[in-house]
């Protein structure tokens, strides 16, 4: 599913939003620094301390993001599925270690801490604009 | 009331409007701009219908809002509530959006952004208003504090 045309709004140059849903039916939408490429089937999102969502996801596995390309401004949303989590590994690291250049460059280092890189199935992805 | 120390991200900052269906698959769309009713503690975010056709869809069948919002300083609330309806967009609404349209397109100009990608993302006018009551209120700016809940 994922493609070449896809690519350059994985890069986190814009930061991605996520809206989840608990078990009750309550929304909670936030704003997350990437979502990273996996493989054309599966996309990671970084566990920081968006806690609501985290929460969500393990009462009802469903998420919808959207993704920027920053030179167009052109928008990708994605139907999302909990898959699993990884708390180590080549994903994990990458991720870690992008993510302290995020929080260095916005003046946030020392806040944004990896807990574990969340792996979603990748259900669908549509051109919104 | 809403509080006063959410009003400054709440006006001039970029939100989110998120939904779930009834089989709790959630969505979520991008105002374009919104109008406040600080004493009744109301929300009508401005949007256009056919970009945000799930969403309305949701809003009428399970009602619940999440919308987050926030400045470029890092600043955000996420305010949650109930969905009332869709509000006609008058004279006054549509100054509104226009003039958060406006700053979104300077602010995004100034960052070296092609002007015709920014108009794609801010140059389309809304043509509906989806009002909802806000009854509880997150703040989700990053640190220690985010998550907690503001009593208002």
């Amino acid at each position: 599913m994922i493609t070449d045309q896809h690519f350059s709004a994985l890069q986190g140059m814009f930061p991605s939003w996520i809206t989840t849903c608990s078990a009750a039916g309550e929304p909670n939408t936030s704003v997350i620094s990437q979502i990273w490429y996996v493989d054309e089937n599966h996309v990671a999102l970084s566990n920081q301390f968006f806690n609501k969502t985290k929460r969500n996801i393990a009462e009802n596995p469903f998420a919808y993001a959207s993704i920027i390309n920053p030179s167009t401004l052109g928008m990708f949303n994605l139907e999302l599925e909990f898959h699993h989590t990884e708390a180590e590994g080549d994903l994990f690291d990458e991720m870690e270690m992008k993510l302290e250049a995020i929080a260095s460059m916005s003046g946030m280092s020392g806040i944004f801490r990896l807990l574990g890189a969340d792996v979603y199935k990748l259900t669908s992805i549509k051109t919104f604009r | 009331m809403l509080p006063e120390i959410t009003l400054k991200a709440l006006v001039e900052g970029v939100g989110h409007l998120g939904s779930a269906s009834s089989d709790k698959k959630p969505s979520h769309t991008d105002p374009l701009g919104i109008s406040v009713d600080v004493e009744n503690d109301l929300v009508t975010c401005f949007v256009i219908r056919s970009a945000a056709e799930k969403v309305i869809t949701d809003l009428n069948d399970s009602g619940r809002v999440s919308y987050f919002f926030g400045l470029m300083t890092h600043e955000a609330w996420n305010f949650k509530g109930q969905f009332l309806g869709e509000v006609e967009l008058n004279e006054e609404d549509l100054s509104k959006s226009k003039k958060f349209r406006t700053s979104m397109l300077e602010m995004m100009g100034s960052m070296g952004l092609p002007e015709d990608a920014i108009k794609s993302m801010f140059g389309r006018v809304p043509d509906v208003g989806l009002q909802f009551k806000v009854d509880h209120i997150f703040k989700q700016t990053p640190g220690p504090e985010a998550g907690q809940e503001l009593e208002f």
